[in-house]
């Protein structure tokens, strides 16, 4: 296709008119998102409305063109081919999870919904384990004279947070609930190193919040003072 | 004052009320109380006045009329008998406890009597007799109290102060040192000498009892007057002399004898019916003469023979002539009123003579026998005479068979009495009689030269006293001694007390004795009906005729008195506790009374008492069968006699029965507190005995010790059913009008007001349940009537009350305003709104200013995880490199500028780039980051996150058949043989599953270099990974994707990093500043609105 120059530039306005009304209404639902600072109101409400639902439309828009479309395809082209015959299983599983919507046969989808979760977990069991506490507590790391043995530390700081999560105890003469001292002191401590965590993620947060604003606001600010001026 | 019960075994207290012992469980006697029929509060039973208002508890029984006296069972007439003892329960007699004098015979202080004797004309120096009878009269209005009367007192303090009185130095008579036969030989003697010398008796005759010593006193005129008493009488110890010095000391009449003969004692006498005179009257005066007989001391000499006598034989003369010759033969010493009664009731008392010789003492009775000079009609009765009277009975009577029954002692003193005047008395007569009384006789006294005459008189009426009812003598003697002389040692306080206490029978009237005596059986009401009566009571005393008209005794109480009845209170006595005793010595205690004060002259009160102690006395001889064994064993036995002497026991316990009839002191205390009792108008002796339920022979005075006594020992000693009847007795008056009138039964005649409303006057009930009952009690008309105003309680409230109602109306208003709290609520929250609109406002301009103002301060940091990230880059430079892009749209701010910085590296590096995502949206920010640098491949959506992942980890590990399985993923051409040959992975996301399944499912597994791009939220969970290892670096936000800019471009290629970062720090500047601020600020102001609070 030959595009001519006058071609390109009614294009271009066009984009830039897109561009420019992307900005607008993106600007739009910035301002909305943002008038959250005022209280729980219907603009901030029709602007997440608006977030989650072109979202979740893109996302299964995304979902049928990416996966489901592809799947039917190869069973298309080759429907014989065992190996395609084996999509029907997930498929099957799949509409199962449909059934969920329907209450009177809903437990039909409970099989499809425990394999899933099944073989979830036991995929997430496994990465923890081999992915992360594994190499976590055999790292040794000679370079760091302060904590040369910093998979023990983080073993030894990570039970402590375990333990703060760990509620059970006995019941003393009074009728209280008491804890072995030794589980008292490691539960103090995990719930120390938590608050710590939490404090961090939380400043971690708000920098990535006001990281995320800058950039809006210096986009509004470059695009409308550029498309301003 | 305490209600506390005692127990009886371990004398614990216990709280009122209660039924068993606290500490050893054993049974309490019921908690009774008396109940006050004035305050009806709640008395002891031991009490006999309220503690409260002092109302008398113990009900006094009116004047008993002849109609409607109580019958008394019949053997239970004795006043002395009391309640509580059985004749069995007498293991409390210990012989340890008599006096010592009484136990062994021997006194360690002798008192020789020194002081004199006060004339009558002079109360206010009464003898201390006479003063002793007095405090004893006190004390007796004055209820002892029993708690004082301690058992350290059962000593010799036992005997009546009168007897023992150590304390007094010059005592009238002092206690006897040694109390033997010898002690009578020497009043004998001392008569002797009296009669012979006509002097004033020297009374230091220890031997010598007070009542004794008392008729010793008489003067010549009858009256006690200091003649009587000479100023010389000697003051020496020592016994014998004093022996010998009362053997010249000159004896009296007391003055109630003289006045008995002064006022001409009405009652004639004659020979024909002298048995019956004896009865009642006769038997006092019989009894009063005693003391003068049994104890010869007193003078009968005509020149100096009383007045009295001298009157009493004046009148004797001009008696009937139907006196026997021994009657004028002993006229000189004969007085009046021993033989005028005899003369004048001599016929009314003919048909009563056996009556009254049943109730006379017999010696007493003796002398009126012997005056009539007829013989004893009763030859069996004289059985129990003494054998020295018997001479005189066989002189006078010419019985000697029957005087050969009488006890020797007895017979031997008449024949003393004889053989010392000179009259008829042979000394042979006295084989029988006792070695002391024949050492005494033959002994040479001063004495002996007084004239005989005098004596003879005395001594003849002595024994003709003695020996004219000689048979009675021994019962009234052997009552008294069977007490004494079998048991001396078992003698118990009680007795002593006792005899005190029958001292009192007598009370002095010194100013007009005879009329006192005329009283005492003519005029004095309580006189008659109150001692005589009970006193005819005890032991059935019999009084002659006209007596017993004077003092109104019905029939049936002299039927009554039978002669097996007439000693139970003497058994009931001998059973007595020795802290009856106690009770007994406190009677002594002197103790002055205005009662007293006002009393009657003393000595005719004592001559009347002791006349009632006569009648009393010889009331009792009724029971001649109950002569002691001891009485006839001393007939003509000299080793008896020697026996007495030695073991001191029935020698000593003559002067004790002479104790217990020792007029003087007892008839005093009985006297007074009938006198006491009298002006209270509270009834006589008789009223009072007659109180007690069952005890009605428990004489007044041991009744009052007994109620007042509130030592619980003794009270618990007390049978039940007495306690229960005392409980009984308290029945208030009004519950008693409530019983119907045939309910009402005699035993609660005790209970009798004293003014008693006749049933007659009482209304009848006409309606209601009791309809037809008299003296129901009305119901209190203030329980049907209305209260008043000034009955109702006014109503108040306190401080404390009206401050909480303040609080609680405080605390009610504070509630009652939600539209003020609302609107302040409302200001806080458009406040809290419009400050975070401002921090909002703040924060946007902080960014603004630092996208807008140049970056002049901020610093790219020299960041080594930045350079490592770049080491990985160009690690994987010309081989492919997987870009995951985990990110959404809103994450695009911060990893957008990474994923271009990284894109555009691996573009330059020359790494074909391979894209996917998990994320749906990552697929299309892949697209729009890939579309940048115009390379690589997009290899779409990856779903199923971790399983997903795995699944890739599995085909990057070289296995094919995981590959096929990965939905759109190229399985074959160029992006296959890219994908198998991949040499870096580099993970973009703020995402922390994302994250961790990337390292734990494809890079752990694969081995595969794993470069991770996070934002700054996603820095503290890489960093572990990065710290282990696993990671081949990390770029965290928009400060580090600058440093990477940094030092993967020689200059930035990326103006807006800087800006970001720039505005990042105004922004970070801001909120350091807003939290100085609000911790300042609240700080400040949190404090001051506490303090508003």
């Amino acid at each position: 296709m030959d595009l001519s120059p006058q071609c390109e530039t009614g294009s271009n306005n066009k984009n830039r008119m897109n561009d420019f009304l992307g900005l607008i209404v993106g600007f739009i639902l910035t301002l909305l998102v943002f008038s959250y600072l005022l209280g729980d109101n219907p603009l901030y409400r029709i602007a997440i409305h608006i977030l989650v639902g072109t979202s979740a439309a893109y996302a299964a828009v995304v979902v049928i063109q990416q996966v489901i479309l592809p799947v039917f395809g190869r069973i298309q082209e080759n429907p014989s081919d065992p190996e395609n015959l084996l999509w029907f299983v997930p498929i099957f599983l799949v509409l199962l999870l449909f059934l969920r919507g329907l209450p009177t046969i809903s437990w039909l989808g409970n099989n499809a919904l425990a394999i899933l979760v099944g073989v979830g977990a036991a995929t997430a069991l496994v990465g923890v384990i081999l992915g992360t506490l594994w190499p976590q507590l055999t790292v040794i790391e000679p370079t760091n004279a302060l904590f040369p043995g910093q998979g023990v530390l983080v073993a030894i700081l990570t039970a402590c947070t375990l333990l703060a999560f760990q509620f059970t105890g006995r019941v003393d003469q009074n009728g209280n609930w008491t804890q072995p001292t030794w589980r008292r002191t490691l539960s103090t401590i995990g719930r120390v190193l938590m608050t710590i965590t939490f404090g961090v993620l939380f400043a971690s947060a708000i920098n990535t919040s006001v990281i995320l604003l800058s950039e809006r606001l210096g986009y509004f600010l470059t695009e409308f003072l550029q498309r301003i001026l | 004052m305490s209600h506390e019960i005692t127990c009886r075994e371990c004398n614990a207290s216990n709280p009122p009320g209660s039924k068993f012992c606290s500490n050893c469980g054993e049974k309490l006697p019921p908690s009774t109380h008396m109940i006050c029929p004035n305050c009806e509060a709640a008395n002891p039973h031991d009490r006999i006045f309220c503690d409260n208002c002092g109302t008398r508890l113990v009900k006094d029984a009116t004047v008993p009329l002849e109609g409607d006296k109580p019958e008394k069972p019949a053997g239970r007439g004795s006043a002395f008998s009391l309640p509580a003892r059985r004749p069995g329960e007498t293991g409390e007699l210990d012989p340890s406890l008599l006096p010592e004098w009484l136990r062994t015979g021997e006194t360690k202080s002798h008192q020789t009597p020194s002081k004199e004797l006060e004339t009558p004309e002079e109360p206010e120096d009464l003898p201390d007799w006479l003063q002793k009878s007095i405090d004893d009269t006190k004390d007796l209005v004055q209820p002892a109290k029993l708690e004082d009367l301690t058992s350290d007192k059962k000593g010799t303090d036992d005997l009546p102060d009168w007897l023992v009185d150590d304390s007094d130095s010059n005592p009238i008579i002092a206690t006897p040192e040694e109390i033997s036969t010898e002690m009578y030989l020497d009043l004998v003697n001392q008569d002797e000498g009296n009669i012979s010398e006509d002097t004033p008796i020297d009374l230091t005759g220890a031997n010598l009892p007070d009542w004794l010593s008392e008729a010793s006193q008489i003067s010549d005129t009858g009256k006690l007057t200091s003649d009587a008493f000479p100023e010389d009488e000697p003051e020496e110890d020592d016994a014998e002399g004093n022996a010998e010095e009362a053997q010249e000391s000159e004896t009296g009449v007391p003055e109630w004898l003289a006045a008995i003969t002064d006022d001409g004692f009405n009652l004639d006498s004659s020979e024909g019916n002298q048995a019956s005179d004896i009865s009642g009257l006769t038997e006092l005066l019989s009894m009063a003469d005693e003391p003068e007989e049994s104890k010869p001391e007193q003078t009968s000499d005509d020149e100096g023979f009383t007045d009295w006598l001298s009157d009493a034989f004046a009148e004797d003369t001009a008696a009937p002539a139907q006196q026997s010759d021994a009657l004028a033969e002993s006229s000189g010493g004969l007085t009046d009123w021993l033989s005028d009664p005899f003369s004048s009731e001599e016929e009314k008392l003919d048909e009563q003579a056996q009556i009254s010789e049943d109730g006379l003492t017999d010696w007493l009775s003796d002398p009126f026998s012997n005056e009539k000079g007829e013989p004893v009609p009763q030859p069996e009765e004289s059985e129990g005479l003494t054998d020295w009277l018997s001479p005189t009975d066989s002189n006078e009577q010419s019985k000697p068979d029957e005087s050969s029954e009488v006890d020797d002692w007895l017979s031997e003193l008449d024949n003393i009495s004889e053989s010392e005047i000179g009259t008829t008395g042979p000394l042979e007569d006295l084989t029988d009689a006792p070695d002391w009384l024949l050492e005494e006789v033959d002994s040479p006294t001063p004495d002996e030269s007084s004239p005989p005459d005098t004596s003879a008189g005395i001594a003849d009426e002595i024994a003709q006293t003695l020996v004219g009812d000689a048979e009675q003598v021994p019962t009234d003697f052997a009552d008294l001694f069977q007490i004494e002389s079998t048991d001396s040692e078992d003698l118990p306080d009680w007795l002593a007390g006792a005899a005190s206490s029958g001292d009192s029978f007598i009370a002095e009237d010194e100013d007009d004795p005879a009329d006192a005596l005329d009283n005492l059986f003519e005029k004095e009401e309580y006189a008659a009906q109150s001692e005589l009566d009970w006193l005819m009571q005890t032991g059935g005393l019999s009084l002659p005729d006209t007596a017993e008209d004077n003092l109104d005794i019905p029939e049936e109480l002299q039927s009554e008195s039978t002669p097996s009845d007439a000693f139970d209170w003497l058994s009931d006595l001998a059973s007595l506790d020795t802290n009856t005793l106690q009770a007994s010595d406190e009677l002594d205690e002197p103790e002055e009374t205005p009662e007293l004060e006002e009393a009657p002259p003393v000595e005719s009160e004592a001559a009347n008492d002791w006349a009632d102690t006569a009648s009393f006395l010889a009331s009792e001889s009724q029971l001649q069968e109950e002569m002691p064994d001891w009485l006839p064993d001393l007939k003509s036995s000299e080793q008896q006699s020697e026996q007495i002497e030695d073991e001191s026991e029935q020698a000593e316990d003559l002067p004790s029965w002479l104790e217990n009839i020792e007029p003087s002191q007892a008839s005093e205390q009985m006297d007074s507190v009938f006198s006491a009792l009298s002006e209270e108008g509270e009834g006589s002796a008789e009223e009072i005995a007659a109180e007690q339920p069952e005890e009605d022979d428990l004489p007044e005075q041991l009744e009052e010790l007994v109620s007042e006594d509130s030592d619980d020992d003794l009270l618990n000693e007390l049978p039940e059913t007495d306690q229960e009847e005392i409980v009984a007795g308290t029945i208030p008056d009004w519950l008693q009008n409530l019983k119907p009138d045939d309910s009402k039964s005699e035993d609660l005649s005790f209970m009798d007001e004293p003014a008693p409303v006749e049933e007659e006057d009482l209304p009848v009930e006409t309606v209601g349940p009791l309809a037809g009952l008299r003296g129901v009690v009305r119901a209190e008309p203030v329980i049907g009537g209305t209260l008043t105003q000034k009955d109702m309680v006014p109503f108040g409230i306190t401080s404390e009350q009206q401050q909480q109602v303040d609080l609680l109306r405080q605390m009610v208003l504070e509630k009652s305003r939600p539209t003020a709290t609302k609107t302040s609520q409302e200001k806080s929250l458009a406040i809290s709104n419009w400050m975070r609109f401002l921090l909002a406002l703040l924060l946007l301009g902080a960014i603004i200013a630092g996208l807008i103002i140049p970056n002049t301060f901020t610093q790219v940091p020299d960041d080594f995880s930045a350079a490592e990230s770049l080491d990985a880059i160009n690690n994987a430079a010309g081989r492919p490199v997987l870009v995951a892009f985990e990110y959404s749209p809103g994450m695009a701010g911060e990893l957008t500028p990474q994923a271009n910085l990284i894109l555009q590296k691996l573009s330059q590096n020359g790494s074909p780039i391979l894209t996917i995502s998990q994320f749906t949206t990552g697929y299309s920010i892949a697209e729009t980051a890939l579309s940048s640098i115009d390379d690589g491949i997009n290899l779409g959506y990856l779903p199923g996150e971790a399983v997903g992942l795995r699944q890739l980890g599995d085909c990057l590990n070289n296995n094919p058949a995981s590959c096929t399985e990965i939905p759109g993923w190229p399985n074959s051409g160029e992006v296959k043989s890219l994908v198998d040959d991949l040499q870096l992975i580099v993970i973009l996301t703020g995402n922390r599953d994302s994250f961790v399944y990337w390292v734990e499912q494809v890079a752990q597994p694969t081995g595969i270099p794993l470069l991770a791009g996070v934002t700054q939220s996603l820095g503290p969970v890489v960093l572990p990974y990065e710290a282990s290892g696993q990671l081949a670096g990390v770029i965290e936000g928009i400060p580090e994707t600058a440093v990477f800019d940094q030092i993967a471009n020689e200059t930035p290629t990326n103006p807006q990093l800087q800006q970001q970062l720039n505005a990042q720090t105004f922004a970070q500047l801001l909120i350091v500043i807003l939290l100085l601020i609000g911790m300042i600020s609240y700080g400040f102001i949190s404090p001051m609105r506490n303090r508003e609070q």
